[in-house]
């Protein structure tokens, strides 16, 4: 592997670790939401459905993430 | 280095198929508590009214959520690393950009299909519809997952 290479790798590798936290701060939730055997109390079940109604009203308007959409190739 | 990168990008897989699995009813022991805003009121035969936590909505909206998070993470990953990738294989944006109108889409009907199910009375309400989109999500999510492993060679 030439040395270019590796860099671009370890370049990529830093981007994934930096996003890690985030990723799993959503697991943690996601599993403790769907295992739990305890309630799910209001405010957990409030902040569920105000994510989804946002992403859904955001969807239905035809609004689109820019991340979410087909850009152009890169030129070189 | 790239076992690493691997295990990260396959974690951001199977969340969403973990998540098909969870979205099936009972599969857990879960239970809302009441007065919540998944709680609904229906009138009974007798004329009686009785409210219902609505579990299934619940788990199917959680799924959702954990599918179009990790969605969102795996574009962005892309997008901010465009360049890097370019370099690495074409075929990575090419992939992704292949991906990102359905994706597009499945959220857009999964919107519309909710908007249907919390309208119905609650004895006819099946989230079944929900959890196909849900699943569509979590197929896309893996296709991009897999294209980042197998072209950056990891």
């Amino acid at each position: 592997m030439d040395p270019a290479t590796i860099l671009t790798l370890v370049s990529l590798l830093s981007s994934l670790i930096a996003k890690a936290p985030a990723i799993v701060d959503d697991v943690k939730s996601f599993i403790s939401a769907l295992f739990g055997k305890g309630l799910i109390d209001v405010a957990t079940q409030k902040a569920l459905h105000d994510w989804v109604d946002a992403n859904c009203a955001a969807a239905l308007k035809g609004e689109v993430p820019v991340a979410w959409t087909v850009e152009a190739d890169p030129t070189n | 280095m790239n076992k690493i990168t691997r295990k990260l990008l396959a974690a951001v897989a199977c969340l969403g198929l973990a998540g098909a699995l969870l979205a099936t009813p009972g599969c857990t022991s879960d239970r809302l508590a009441g007065g919540g805003v998944y709680t609904t009121a229906s009138t009974n035969a007798d004329g009686t009214i009785t409210a219902t936590a609505d579990i299934a909505l619940y788990r199917v909206d959680a799924t959702f959520k954990m599918a179009v998070s990790s969605m969102d993470t795996a574009f962005n990953y892309e997008r901010d690393n465009r360049a890097a990738l370019w370099s690495i294989s074409h075929d990575i944006k090419h992939t992704f950009d292949l991906i990102r109108p359905k994706a597009v889409d499945a959220k857009k009907r999964y919107a519309a299909f909710r908007a249907v199910y919390v309208a119905l009375p609650a004895d006819q309400r099946t989230t079944k519809d929900l959890e196909g989109i849900v699943t569509e999500i979590q197929t896309l999510l893996a296709s991009v997952s897999a294209a980042i492993a197998v072209k950056t060679g990891n």
